[in-house]
C-alpha cells in the first residue's frame, strides 16, 4: 500500500507525519527524522516512556508505506478509542497534561534529547490517563541550546492554567482561538496585578511579555550556554508553578444538580434502575452520555461499554469526574467539557487540523439525561432538530422527557416568556417518532419525567 | 536547515528569557539547597524533600 495522503492535522513536521489505512493511524518517519528517531530508540528513553505509560506505544511495521520517497519507516502505533482537544477539558486534565509534558522532556534531557514541539494537542487519553502521542517530537539536544519549545509550553499549557486558576476554569477555551497558544501579552494583561509579586510566574509571564512587546532580539546578545542542570531548573520552575494552580472555585449551577433535594433520592434512584434494565437488554460498545453531569449515569455503565464519552458544559462537574476516574483508576470513560448549544468547531487549515465534536461521535447508544428541556427552553432548539442530529450519531437513544409542569422547567420558564407551544409530550413523541421507534417507555417515580428507549428506525 | 529544524517558533526572545531565568532560578535553588542543609542539620530526623519527580501522571 503505497502514496496515502497525510492526515490533515500533520503537516508541520518535516520528520514525518500521520496517515490513515483502512481505518487505522499510522505513522511514517521520513529519511529527514531517521537519526532523532533511531535515536528515540537507541538510547531508552522510548524503553522508559513506555514503562510508564507516559508515551504511545508502537510497532514498526513494513508493508504499509506513505510517501514512498520519503520513507525510512511505519510505525503503528496503540490506537486510540477517541480523541478529544485541550479546550474540550477540564482544569485538572490539563494540568495533568502539562506536568506529563514536563515530565518527558526532563527524561529527555537525561538521553540526550529534548521535545521540539510542547502543545497539548500531542497529549490524548488513553486508559484513564494522559499519554503524550508524537513519537517524533524527540530530536537530539544540542548542548548549550535553549529549549525550544519553551514559548510554546507557557503560551499553550501554563497561559491557560494561569487564567483558570485566577479568572475563570473555561478560559482553555481561548485555545479554540489560539490554537498555537494564548500570546503572552495578552495573559499578562489578564492577569490579576498579584501575579507579579509571585517569582515564578513573573518570569515566565510577565517578563515574557515585556520582552516580547520590547523586542528584545537574541542575536544582539552573546549566546551564553545553558547547560542542560539549568534546563533542568527551569522545569522544575514550571513544574513547580503549575503544581499549585487549582481551578477558580465556585458553586456552578450544575455541580449540585442531584444533591438538591427538588429531585428526590427515589427519582434517582428509580431512574437509574429504569436506566440499567433498560439498556440490559442491548448489546453496545460505545456510549455517549450528553449533559453527563458528574457522570452518575455514565458510571453506571462502566463494566459495560468499553468507551464512555461523558460531556457536559459545565467544567466543575467534569472536573470532578476527571478526578473520580483518576482516583477509582477507571480506564474507558472520557469526560468532556462540551457546550452542546455551541460544541467544539473544527478548526485550523482547512477547517480540517481540529475535527468538530460531532465529527468524532459515532456511538452505539446516546444517553440525553434531564437535558432535552435545557436545550428546548434556554436555547429554542426543536424537538425535531434534536432527533434529526441524534439519530444520525446512534443506533440507541436512551432519553428523558421532562414535562413544562415540572419545577425545573418552570424554574427556566421564571425568566422568560413561554413561547413554547410545542413543547408537549405529544410532539416530543412525535418529532422522535420519524428517526426512531420507541422500544421502552417509563414513568420515573415521584415526578411526570418518562424515560425513552428508542431505536434508530 | 536550520530554518527547517525550528519549524516551532522559539520566539526571538525565548534564548535570552531562558538564559535570565536559569540565572534567576539557579540562584534559588542554590539558596534553598544550603536552607535544607541547615534545617536537617536542625531537624535530624526530619526526611528532605528533595523529591521533584512528579507522581500525578503516574
Amino acid at each position: 500500500m503505497n502514496n496515502l495522503p497525510a492526515h490533515p492535522s500533520s503537516f508541520k513536521d518535516p520528520a514525518g507525519f500521520m496517515f490513515v489505512a483502512d481505518g487505522i493511524y499510522y505513522r511514517q518517519v521520513n529519511i529527514f527524522g531517521s537519526e532523532d528517531y533511531s535515536l528515540l530508540m537507541s538510547s531508552g528513553l522510548y524503553e522508559k516512556l513506555i514503562s510508564k505509560n507516559r508515551l504511545i506505544r508502537h510497532t514498526e511495521i513494513d508493508n504499509i508505506k506513505s510517501e514512498a520517497s520519503q520513507w525510512f519507516k511505519t510505525l503503528q502505533p496503540e490506537q486510540l478509542p477517541f480523541i478529544s482537544y485541550p479546550y474540550e477539558w477540564s482544569f485538572d486534565q490539563l494540568k495533568d497534561a502539562a506536568l506529563l509534558t514536563l515530565t518527558i522532556q526532563k527524561e529527555a534531557l537525561n538521553h540526550g534529547m529534548t521535545l521540539k514541539d510542547a502543545t497539548p494537542f500531542n497529549v490524548q487519553w488513553l486508559n484513564g490517563k494522559a499519554i503524550f502521542i508524537d513519537t517524533l517530537s524527540f530530536e537530539k539536544h544540542k548542548d548549550g541550546e535553549p529549549w525550544i519549545a519553551y514559548k510554546q509550553f507557557c503560551e499553550c499549557f501554563l497561559a491557560s492554567l494561569l487564567l483558570m486558576h485566577y479568572r475563570n476554569n473555561e478560559l482553555n477555551k481561548l485555545l479554540v482561538s489560539f490554537p498555537n497558544g494564548i500570546p503572552t501579552p495578552i495573559v499578562s494583561s489578564l492577569l490579576p496585578f498579584k501575579t507579579k509579586l509571585n517569582l515564578n510566574l513573573y518570569l515566565h509571564i510577565h517578563l515574557q511579555a515585556k520582552m516580547q512587546k520590547k523586542g528584545a532580539d537574541d542575536k544582539q546578545q552573546n549566546k551564553r550556554s545553558l547547560s542542560t542542570t539549568q534546563l533542568v531548573n527551569i522545569i522544575e520552575s514550571l513544574r513547580n508553578l503549575i503544581k499549585k494552580l487549582s481551578p477558580v472555585s465556585a458553586k456552578t449551577t450544575w455541580n449540585n444538580y442531584y444533591d438538591e433535594t427538588i429531585l428526590s433520592n427515589a427519582y434517582l434512584q428509580h431512574k437509574q434502575e429504569l436506566a440499567k434494565s433498560f439498556l440490559s437488554a442491548i448489546q453496545f460498545n460505545s456510549l455517549i452520555d450528553l449533559g453527563a453531569n458528574k457522570g452518575e449515569f455514565s458510571l453506571l455503565f462502566k463494566d459495560k461499554a468499553a468507551k464512555i464519552v461523558a460531556a457536559d458544559f459545565d467544567a466543575a462537574c467534569i472536573n470532578e469526574l476527571y478526578l473520580h476516574i483518576k482516583s477509582q483508576k477507571l480506564n474507558n470513560i472520557f469526560p468532556l467539557v462540551i457546550d452542546l448549544a455551541n460544541p467544539s468547531p473544527a478548526i485550523g487549515w482547512a477547517n480540517e487540523e481540529r475535527n468538530s465534536f460531532w465529527n468524532r461521535v459515532n456511538t452505539d447508544v446516546i444517553m440525553a439525561l434531564a437535558l432535552i428541556h435545557h436545550l428546548a427552553i434556554s436555547f429554542n432548539i426543536s424537538f425535531a432538530m434534536m432527533a434529526e442530529l441524534f439519530s444520525q450519531k446512534t443506533n440507541y437513544l436512551l432519553i428523558e422527557f421532562v414535562p413544562k409542569h415540572d419545577p425545573k422547567v418552570q424554574q427556566l420558564l421564571s425568566h422568560r416568556k413561554d413561547v413554547f407551544d410545542h413543547y408537549t409530550q405529544t410532539d416530543f413523541e412525535q418529532s422522535f417518532s420519524v428517526y426512531f421507534q420507541v422500544l421502552k417507555k417509563e414513568t420515573i417515580q415521584t415526578t411526570d419525567r418518562i424515560l425513552y428507549l428508542m431505536k434508530t428506525k | 536547515m536550520k530554518i527547517i529544524l525550528l519549524y516551532v517558533d522559539p520566539g526571538s526572545t525565548s534564548y535570552l528569557l531562558q538564559v535570565i531565568i536559569a540565572a534567576i532560578v539557579g540562584v534559588a535553588v542554590y539558596f534553598k539547597t544550603i536552607w535544607w542543609r541547615i534545617k536537617s542539620f536542625f531537624y535530624k530526623g526530619d526526611k528532605k524533600e528533595t523529591s521533584t519527580e512528579d507522581n500525578t501522571d503516574e
